[in-house]
């Protein structure tokens, strides 16, 4: 998996790239926990390169989102791709968490807040 | 020490017809030599979890499925839907619309005059309890009743009594049920399971209560699910096979397409699985 951490008007933009399953989600918890989580209450989760996602990966989404609201922040999700987005809608995650179509959207969700 | 091998589960949802889709995945793992170490079915999916954990070819499976979903299976329905509304026939809480009989020697045929500790995977089929809505494990003794019970679906096939507890449709409680593969020990559970279709047209009553139906199902389908899949530990991996058409209950000619849809969705999750529990990709 690939990460990239980015900022946007004190956001973390947080782009993951490839697989997520019960292999791959621990490299995502601890990337999160140790570089986006300390410096930024709020996050987006670019997952315009995500290609899948398991039951493991969602849990782990669940988690850092959890995590972050516990904080007073949170983790939104944007560009989530069709596979990952079935997934998603299969879980009812997407009405645990905000999920926008694009990054920008996400972000100027938090400026409504 | 090396890491013990996953225990790896195959669940089949109710979906009637549909469950022939199994078969393909059926195919895929036998294919690629993935062992399954616990089979759980659900309404339909019982019939096709049988046949896999008796250790039959997908080829013996497909002739099951092929002579199952006939018309016959409804012997008797219009003629005791009818007389259920003019008040002829009395119902309560034993009663269907449909005579069973046909459907008692089919699945007396599948299951072979078996015991669940005759099967070569280890078995378990989900009914409901008719009182008090609980799902309900059945693994023990005679495999043809507790295969009857989990079909019974409400109204239409009369309920089935297993060690004294009236039990009906499997589909009522647990539609998909991942969790009692869970609970049994399954490290990895390949789920496949199926929606209703919705109608476009309503003619009748018995149209609009069917819609219902369709709508209360799905709902317990994709909450349980959400549920399953955010509470556990296991790895689940969903197999929800997709279909160009509306699917009735006796669509055998449609049989390879429903295999097909079933290899398809397995397929897709394929790589995934092998990854996960150590194969070469």
């Amino acid at each position: 998996m690939e990460f990239k951490l980015t900022e946007v008007d004190g956001i973390g933009i947080l782009r993951v790239e490839g697989e997520l399953d019960a292999l791959t989600s621990p490299e995502l918890t601890r990337f999160f926990r140790t570089q986006a989580a300390d410096s930024y209450l709020h996050v987006v989760l670019n997952l315009e390169g995500l290609s899948y996602s398991s039951s493991a990966g969602i849990r782990i989404f669940l988690g850092l989102a959890r995590e972050a609201r516990a904080r007073g922040g949170d983790v939104r999700f944007a560009a989530v791709q069709p596979r990952v987005d079935k997934i998603f809608r299969l879980s009812k995650f997407d009405k645990i968490v905000q999920i926008y179509s694009r990054v920008d959207e996400a972000v100027q969700s938090f400026r409504k807040d | 020490m090396g890491e013990s091998r996953k225990k790896v589960a195959l669940v089949i949802g109710s979906g009637a017809i549909k469950c022939a889709a199994s078969i393909g995945m059926f195919q895929v793992l036998e294919e690629e030599g993935i062992g399954v170490d616990l089979v759980v079915g659900c309404s339909g999916g019982a019939i096709y979890g049988v046949g896999i954990a008796s250790g039959k070819t997908t080829d013996e499976i497909k002739e099951i499925s092929d002579a199952t979903w006939t018309k016959d299976l409804m012997q008797d329905y219009l003629v005791n839907l009818k007389a259920s509304k003019d008040g002829s026939l009395k119902f309560n809480e034993r009663s269907g619309l449909v005579d069973d009989n046909y459907l008692n020697e089919k699945l007396r045929s599948i299951s072979g005059g078996k015991s669940f500790a005759d099967l070569q995977t280890p078995l378990i089929v989900v009914a409901t309890d008719m009182m008090s809505g609980e799902p309900v494990e059945l693994s023990e003794g005679d495999v043809f009743s507790s295969v009857r019970a989990s079909l019974a679906i409400p109204m239409i096939f009369p309920p089935w009594e297993v060690n004294g507890q009236l039990l009906i449709d499997g589909a009522a409680s647990n539609p998909l049920p991942i969790d009692i593969a869970i609970q049994n020990g399954a490290d990895v559970v390949l789920a496949m399971g199926f929606t209703f279709d919705y109608r476009q047209r309503f003619r009748s009553i018995t149209a609009v209560q069917e819609h219902m139906t369709s709508i209360y199902m799905n709902n317990i389908f994709k909450n349980s699910y959400a549920f399953n899949n955010l509470a556990h530990h296991s790895e689940i991996f969903p197999i929800i096979p997709e279909f160009d058409s509306v699917i009735s209950m006796f669509d055998v000619h449609k049989m390879p397409h429903l295999i097909e849809r079933g290899r398809e969705a397995t397929l897709e999750q394929l790589p995934h699985m092998k990854r996960l529990l150590g194969r070469k990709l």
